[in-house]
């Protein structure tokens, strides 16, 4: 015999039914403004390295002489 | 330090989900969302979020444990703090985290949600898995409540309230969400109201983990 749902038992069922349809990923924009500074403001800050990949030698600038 | 419980319905069975302050180490963990879920908002979010928490680490500015946030808040009443829960699953090996959310004490004690992100595809079984996100933010509302919070807010969007609206009880929501005391409360009695019948309905889960 089926039970009859309790109204925590619906509210529950409706919330996990909507996440079953739709992505469950909420971020601030305030938030996530800030972040996404904070990750330019690192990107900014790290020295490039790629240059000196593969091998390749470090150009340096000829000394005045 | 013990985990808080909360549970998600996984191929036809209730289970249990730990929910746990995150170290270090768990937010590289979460970082590397990005590379696994690409092209996702979840991913992105992840990856945001522990760019954020690393920032504030820097400064002293986050906590990895709720004592930690218990004693920040004793030595500096007006501290204003983040941090970062993770979702797991023994039974979902799978998957390292399952979902997380990033938080903020504010100087007045009152707690906020910046991000909310489940890990997309989470499945068990074959089937996906339900009520994480519910879930989460359910026992943050047992967490504010138990720090004696007045207040959990957070921003909204046109993507989020819909969730938001559902989950918190309140309608409508714009692009602010604001829960008092009460009703946080009762968020997390109807959410504990509704494992406690679920589990009994079904009593081979409880041993199922």
């Amino acid at each position: 015999m089926k039970t009859k749902l309790t109204a925590a038992e619906k509210w529950w069922n409706e919330c996990a039914e909507y996440e079953a349809t739709h992505e469950i990923a909420f971020a601030s924009p305030r938030a996530l403004l800030e972040a996404r500074m904070i990750a330019e403001m690192d990107k900014a800050r790290r020295p490039h390295r790629r240059a000196r990949r593969n091998g390749v030698a470090h150009r340096r600038k000829a000394a005045a002489g | 330090m013990k985990p808080i419980v909360f549970h998600v319905e996984a191929a036809g069975e209730f289970r249990p989900v730990e929910l746990t302050f995150a170290t270090e180490s768990e937010v590289r963990r979460v970082r590397a969302w990005r590379k696994r879920t690409p092209a996702t908002d979840a991913g992105e979010f992840a990856a945001l979020a522990a760019k954020r928490w690393f920032y504030y680490t820097r400064e002293g500015a986050t906590v990895a444990s709720l004592d930690e946030l218990r004693a920040a808040i004793k030595r500096n009443e007006r501290a204003e703090l983040a941090f970062l829960v993770v979702a797991s699953a023994g039974w979902a090996k799978r998957y390292k985290f399952l979902a997380l959310a990033y938080c903020r004490r504010t100087w007045c004690h009152h707690l906020v949600l910046d991000f909310l992100a489940v890990r997309p595809g989470v499945s068990f079984a074959g089937q996906p898995i339900r009520g994480i996100g519910t879930g989460i933010l359910a026992s943050l509302t047992g967490l504010a409540d138990s720090l004696g919070m007045e207040t959990m807010w957070g921003e909204a969007t046109a993507s989020s309230a819909p969730f938001y609206e559902r989950v918190l009880k309140t309608k409508p929501i714009k692009d602010l969400f604001v829960i008092h005391r009460k009703p946080m409360q009762r968020i997390f009695r109807d959410h504990l109201r509704q494992e406690d019948r679920s589990l009994a309905k079904r009593p081979a889960s409880r041993q199922s983990y």
